[in-house]
């Protein structure tokens, strides 16, 4: 028996330490922090929201899937769906239709309960593209502290200085705590970063990334995003044949180069572009996001040659407010995952502020095929996409794989490892 | 001493006198090749610094160059605000470039150059401002130049120094060593160091700030070793960008930058310490070969002496004996008394002789130490040898100490070097004088002295009177052991023996022993 017990603690000091739990994530923002709830739009905040709730559908590669749903179909009414046994809520609560059908309520979509665990979701009547706009709903269930999500943290406290949210149940070798501290300006997100206050930054220039290089304890993240810089044409100005010979004549991998640094890809060989016929200038506007926006649309106008006109720079909100001034704009769009575009170009969609129409498109999407979707739009743009904007951020480097999320920032966040 | 400690002593004579001097120049040589690493490092980072500066320099100056010409082509052509705005396209470091004239409100002009730099500018100087970070946190400085073209106006930018970043964060000296850049009030703008970043936005001073406004000012006398930012000793190299006031200095951990000199000064060190060692092996090798052969030849003379004296002493005492042979074969009853006496001398006189060898052949370290009171050793003594003196007709006295003296000695031992001194003093004495045994407590040792008033001895036998064989007498039963033997005794007291002489006047030979405790004191302080 004596044997046996030192054998037993032989072994046992053998054996690695498991990993802590503990491991606490101090994430620097810019601005302050807007109240965490399933719908918050704006500020930081929504960095939580990729943590604590889950979409009814989500992108999974390029194409969308789901943790809640078992599975859905399409039918005439619009989709049918049902719910994946065992769900929870942070609080243990099991997840029911009707917090489903509330959440999708909730996002300005009509949902019935059809038994039987299935929920039926009805397409909108202006012709939204269903599954894209499932994308886009966060399920929740109002709580005596707020929204209670599925997802794997919850919420702990929240200020407009700080907002934490921990692990609902954790796992040995992952971040068990989330903080986003709120500063001032990145430049002060960044520095408290460097100084080791807190130990991520995200949403880097490419810039400041040069200056994370080399800076011990952190290491620098890099991804793709779900956003591209694109040069929208304004269909309400603008005729399919104008709309075709500006998109044949912008020389799209040297805007790319001279607004961004580097091509997303190598231009395609053989492409000709064809100089625009004499006629009257095009108005253009940079949404003055950032600096590459800027220089594309500086870009654009070289581009256009002399019909290249006058260059007004307006705000996120006045690219709506004043789009019948003007004939292109640069301006970020969503273009991941791929099905997210039908919110842009479907006819009557949500975001379709151009009032752009294409039935062969409509249709296509209409059954599916995102390929032919593709092709209709490509023989009628409403829109040239340039780069996929990259994501960059810095994270503390005892974090042994992180990643960015190609759609929420930090949906990847619960998987990374945190090395002893 | 044995032959092999004897050995090693030669050894290691010949080879600190033969290396030592080597190793001084070595020890000199290394400090030397340690101070001359220490400038050569310090060369080098200088020049590293000197080229970062120069290369800043030119990449400032050539983008002003590039703004002179296009102030040059656009300003004075009807469409420069729009040609301007779009030579950040082609120039990406160039931003917010724009035509400033007279009129120009306060919103149109850089935000870092005050109204009269710009006036300035427009009258026909370059003017440059500060560099400083822009709301995105990368450096830059505003810039103005005289609108050749167009006279009473300037065009300015805004200069993009992301590449001074770039270009100070690429600069690598050995694994560790690496750039700071400093503006003209000592702000570090760019750094090498990943931990001294943050400095950089938030405009905190860092240790070399001080310095920096300090070597913008004279660089040559910026200093090129201190406490680094890190907590570790640096070795710097300082300059100043053309034109700027900016400085760079170029840092390497003082322990990396000196690494080869002080590997060089281990290899040194440790192959002077091999050549020592190898040659006290050498040395000791050698050594052990010549004392062999000197301790053979020692061996031969000895064995000659003695043969010398034993032939000498046997040749008299057998022609003494063939004497009184002579005398016996003459079968002359007259001759009777006188064969007697003959063969009782020869027979006593032999007798000593084997004496004498048989002391010489003694182990004197296998001792029997016990204690012994000096006074009552020196009066007996005195009683033994006391027949002697009588018959050579030299009286004896004795000196005491007065109070208990006591010793740890081999009492035979002991006795018969005592005996063999007074029996000398004796023999050396004419007949009426006297020899005295003095004994005296000298601090923590015990005297013997044997004092005679004889002839004394010549300085020049004094030299090797405790010699074996050396004995001149030659009469008697002398062969040259006593004394020798006397010193071989005492010495395994762990004593020493001395003699005084004056020709003419006598000899004083002393036996000093360490003295020691009464044996009940002794007993006592064991027990205790």
């Amino acid at each position: 028996m004596r044997r046996l017990l030192l054998v037993a603690l032989a072994v046992s000091g053998c054996v690695a330490r498991a990993p802590p739990a503990d491991f606490v994530l101090r994430i620097a923002v810019v601005g302050p922090l807007a109240p965490l709830a399933h719908d918050t739009r704006l500020t930081a905040t929504t960095f939580a929201q990729d943590l604590v709730y889950e979409q009814v559908l989500r992108p999974e590669g390029a194409a969308l899937g789901s943790r809640l749903l078992a599975r859905y179909e399409r039918d005439a009414r619009g989709i049918k769906a049902y719910l994946a046994p065992g769900r929870r809520f942070s609080d243990g609560s099991p997840v029911e239709v009707e917090d489903l059908v509330r959440s999708i309520r909730a996002a300005g979509l009509e949902a019935e309960a059809a038994g039987d665990g299935a929920l039926e979701v009805l397409a909108p009547p202006d012709g939204a593209p269903l599954e894209a706009r499932l994308a886009l709903v966060a399920v929740f269930r109002p709580g005596p502290q707020g929204d209670l999500g599925t997802g794997p943290y919850r919420l702990v406290s929240a200020s407009e200085h700080q907002l934490v949210v921990e692990r609902v149940k954790p796992v040995p070798g992952r971040i068990g705590r989330v903080e986003l501290v709120s500063t001032a300006s990145i430049r002060e997100a960044f520095a408290k970063t460097l100084k080791g206050e807190t130990n991520a930054v995200v949403n880097l220039e490419a810039r400041h990334a040069e200056l994370a290089e080399g800076v011990p304890g952190l290491q620098v993240v890099r991804g793709r995003g779900p956003h591209a810089a694109a040069i929208i044409l304004n269909a309400e100005r603008l005729g399919p044949a104008e709309r075709r010979q500006i998109a044949e004549a912008l020389p799209l991998a040297e805007i790319e180069e001279v607004a961004q640094g580097r091509s997303c890809e190598p231009p395609p060989e053989g492409v000709e572009v064809t100089p625009l016929p004499p006629g009257a200038e095009f108005t253009l506007a940079v949404a003055t996001l950032d600096g590459p926006i800027e220089r594309a649309g500086l870009a654009v106008r070289r581009g256009l040659g002399a019909r290249g006109g006058t260059l007004l720079r307006v705000s996120a909100e006045e690219a709506w407010t004043r789009r019948a001034s003007y004939d292109l704009i640069v301006n970020n769009v969503l273009v991941w995952p791929p099905s997210i575009s039908a919110l842009y170009w479907k006819t009557g969609a949500p975001w379709n502020w151009t009032h752009y129409s294409n039935p062969a498109y409509d249709e296509s999407l209409q059954r599916g095929d995102y390929a032919g979707a593709e092709a209709a739009l490509a023989r009628d743009p409403p829109v040239l996409l340039l780069c996929r904007s990259e994501r960059i951020a810095a994270v503390d480097s005892r974090i042994r794989n992180p990643s960015l999320g190609a759609f929420g920032l930090l949906e990847t966040l619960p998987d990374w490892e945190v090395v002893r | 001493m044995n032959r092999r400690n004897m050995s090693m002593r030669l050894a290691v004579l010949v080879a600190l006198a033969g290396l030592a001097p080597i190793l001084a120049v070595g020890a000199i040589a290394m400090e030397v090749l340690g101070r001359r690493s220490e400038s050569g490092s310090i060369d080098a980072l200088r020049e590293v610094a000197s080229q970062a500066a120069s290369r800043i320099g030119a990449y400032v100056a050539g983008q002003r160059e590039t703004l002179r010409a296009v102030a040059a082509a656009a300003a004075g052509d009807p469409d420069a605000a729009r040609r301007l705005e779009e030579v950040a396209l082609d120039a990406p470091s160039l931003g917010h470039v724009v035509l400033v004239g007279p009129e120009a409100p306060p919103a149109a002009l850089p935000q870092h150059l005050e109204a009269r730099a710009v006036k300035a500018a427009r009258g026909g100087r370059e003017v440059l401002s500060d560099v400083y970070l822009d709301d995105d946190g990368t450096p830059a400085l505003d810039t103005c130049i005289p609108a050749r073209s167009k006279p009473g106006w300037a065009v300015c930018a805004r200069f993009d120094l992301l590449e001074l970043w770039r270009f100070v964060q690429r600069v690598r000296v050995g694994r560790s060593g690496y750039a700071l850049a400093f503006d003209r009030a000592g702000r570090l703008v760019a750094s090498g160091a990943g931990a001294l970043r943050s400095a950089i936005l938030t405009g905190e001073r860092v240790p070399e700030s001080g310095l920096a406004v300090e070597a913008a000012a004279v660089p040559e006398q910026a200093p090129s070793r201190y406490p680094g930012p890190l907590g570790v000793e640096v070795l710097a190299g300082w300059a100043v960008v053309p034109e700027s006031g900016w400085t760079v200095v170029v840092e390497q951990p003082a322990s990396e930058a000196l690494r080869p000199a002080r590997t060089a000064q281990v290899v040194l060190g440790a192959v002077a310490l091999a050549a020592l060692a190898l040659s006290v092996a050498v040395g000791v090798r050698q050594s052990q070969h010549v004392l062999a052969e000197l301790a053979v030849e020692e061996r031969w003379l000895t064995a000659g002496r003695i043969a010398a004296g034993i032939t000498h002493d046997l040749g008299h005492r057998v022609a003494i004996l063939q004497q009184t042979a002579g005398l016996a074969e003459a079968n002359d009853p007259a001759f009777l008394p006188r064969i007697r006496d003959n063969l009782r001398s020869e027979v006593a006189t032999l007798r000593k002789f084997v004496a004498d060898f048989a002391d010489l052949s003694r182990d004197v370290r296998a001792l029997e130490l016990v204690p012994l009171e000096l006074d009552a050793f020196a009066e007996s003594v005195r009683r033994s040898a006391a027949p002697h003196a009588e018959k050579m007709g030299v009286s004896l006295g004795v000196a005491l100490s007065g109070s208990p003296l006591w010793v740890r000695a081999d009492r035979y031992l002991l006795e018969r070097a005592a005996l063999n001194l007074l029996s000398n003093a004796v023999e050396a004495s004419p007949r009426g004088s006297e020899v005295t045994v003095v004994v005296a407590h000298r601090l923590r040792e015990a005297e013997l002295a044997v004092v005679d008033r004889g002839q004394g001895i010549a300085p020049e036998r004094l030299l090797r009177l405790f010699d074996a064989f050396s004995s001149t007498k030659r009469t008697g039963a002398h062969v040259g052991m006593g004394l020798p033997n006397v010193k071989r005794i005492v010495e395994a007291h762990q004593g020493r023996l001395s003699v005084e002489s004056q020709p003419g006047r006598g000899s004083t030979f002393r036996i000093v022993l360490p003295a020691t405790d009464p044996p009940v004191a002794e007993a006592e302080r064991e027990h205790s």
